[in-house]
C-alpha cells in the first residue's frame, strides 16, 4: 500500500518537473524571441548623386562606363562644346566692341572737358561724361557675359561631384539631354549605412549608440556597426488625403493589428575583408544594448 | 549562432532547422524510452513526451536567442 502510494507520487513528480521545465524553457524562449532587438528585415543603403548637367545639348562622348569607379572630379560625359564655343566667341566680339564704344566715349569726354564754355555747352559736357559711364558699365556687362559663356563651356564637361561608381548607366553618345535633366547616378564611395526596419514596440530596447550586427543574407559575413539615429516620422499607411483634401481614413479591421517598421539607421564600423557591400542588399540586424533595459519596458 | 539560414537563397529562420532536428531526436528517445519501460513509471506519458519535445526544442533554440 505504502509502495503503491511512493510510486504514484514519484510517476506524478516526474512528469511535473519535466513539464515545470518545459513551460519554464518555453517562456524564456519566447521573451528572447519577441523581446530582443533584432529584425530580418536590413537594407543596405547608400547615397546617390543623380548627376544633371548645367546647360543642354547633344552628348558627343561618354567618358566613363557602367558600374566604373570615378574620382572627383573626373569626367562623366561631354555635351557637344561647338555652340558654346561660338557663344563664346560672340561674347567677346560685344565685349570688344564695347570696349571700343567706351574708349571711344570716354575721348569724347575728356575732350569735352577740356574745351572752352563758348565752345561746348555744360550740358554736352555733362552728357559726354554720362555717356562715357554707360559705355564702361555696357562694357563691363559684356565681360560678365564672356565669364557666362566661359562657365558654360566648361559646364558642357559634366564631371563627377564626388567619388563614386557609376550605377546602371543608359546614357549613350547621341543622346540629347536638357538642362537639369538626370540623366546619370552616382553612387558615393563610402556613404553606404543599412536602416533596420523595426517593428515599433522593439524600439524602447533600441538606443542610439548602441552596437549591431549585421548577417548578410545567405553569406557567412557580419557587418559591425552602431545605431546612429531612429527615424522620427513614418508616413500614415490609413489616411492618405484624398483629391478634395479631406481625410481619407481606411476602415481596417481592428483585432488584429500590425506593428508599423520604423527605419533605424545604423552606421557601419566594420565591413569584413571580401565583402563586396551593395546598395540593396537584405541583411539581418541584431542590435547589442549597452545599457540594461528595464524589464518593465517590455511586454509579453 | 546565427539567427537565419539560407536554403537555395531563401531566408528562413534557424529555427525551422532545428524544430525538425529535435523532431527527430525526439522519435528516437521515444522509442528508446518506450523500450526502456520508462512510460509506465510516468504520470500521463502523452503530456511527459509532449514536455520532453519541448525541452529539446528550446534549449538549442535559447543558445541563439540568448
Amino acid at each position: 500500500m505504502n509502495n503503491s502510494k511512493r510510486a504514484k507520487l514519484l510517476r506524478f513528480s516526474i512528469t511535473f518537473l519535466v513539464l515545470s521545465l518545459a513551460i519554464f524553457l518555453g517562456l524564456m524562449l519566447w521573451d528572447n524571441y519577441m523581446n530582443s532587438a533584432w529584425t530580418r528585415d536590413g537594407r543596405v543603403r547608400a547615397d546617390v548623386v543623380m548627376v544633371a548637367p548645367d546647360v543642354g545639348g547633344l552628348v558627343s562622348r561618354v567618358a566613363v562606363v557602367d558600374n566604373q569607379f570615378v574620382k572627383k572630379g573626373e569626367l562623366l560625359y561631354q555635351i557637344d562644346e561647338e555652340r558654346f564655343h561660338h557663344a563664346l566667341h560672340e561674347a567677346q566680339a560685344i565685349a570688344q566692341t564695347r570696349k571700343s564704344e567706351y574708349e571711344m566715349k570716354q575721348h569724347q569726354s575728356v575732350r569735352r572737358l577740356a574745351a572752352d564754355d563758348e565752345i561746348v555747352s555744360a550740358e554736352s559736357r555733362d552728357d559726354a561724361l554720362y555717356d562715357a559711364q554707360i559705355a564702361h558699365a555696357r562694357y563691363e556687362e559684356a565681360l560678365t557675359q564672356v565669364e557666362t559663356q566661359k562657365l558654360n563651356l566648361d559646364r558642357s564637361s559634366i564631371r563627377a561631384p564626388c567619388d563614386g561608381w557609376v550605377s546602371n548607366l543608359l546614357l549613350r553618345k547621341g543622346d540629347y539631354v536638357d538642362r537639369g535633366e538626370k540623366h546619370m547616378a552616382l553612387i558615393t564611395s563610402g556613404s553606404f549605412w543599412i536602416y533596420g526596419y523595426f517593428e515599433e514596440h522593439k524600439l524602447s530596447l533600441i538606443h542610439i549608440g548602441d552596437s549591431a550586427e549585421m548577417k548578410m543574407l545567405g553569406t557567412k559575413y557580419t557587418v559591425k556597426g552602431h545605431v546612429e539615429s531612429i527615424a522620427r516620422g513614418i508616413s500614415d499607411r490609413d489616411n492618405v488625403t484624398d483629391g478634395r483634401l479631406l481625410a481619407n481614413v481606411n476602415p481596417i479591421f481592428t483585432w488584429v493589428r500590425l506593428a508599423q517598421r520604423i527605419p533605424v539607421r545604423i552606421h557601419i564600423d566594420e565591413i569584413p575583408a571580401g565583402l563586396i557591400l551593395s546598395a540593396g542588399m537584405t541583411c539581418s540586424v541584431s542590435i547589442i544594448p549597452t545599457k540594461s533595459i528595464p524589464r518593465s519596458a517590455l511586454k509579453m | 549562432m546565427q539567427l537565419d539560414i539560407t536554403l537555395f537563397g531563401i531566408q528562413m529562420p534557424t529555427l525551422l532547422l532545428i524544430f525538425v532536428m529535435s523532431a527527430v531526436v525526439q522519435i528516437l528517445l521515444d522509442r528508446m524510452m518506450s523500450d526502456a519501460g520508462i512510460y509506465n513509471h510516468v504520470w500521463h506519458p502523452g503530456l511527459f513526451r509532449t514536455a520532453v519535445f519541448v525541452c529539446l526544442f528550446t534549449i538549442p533554440c535559447l543558445l541563439i536567442y540568448r
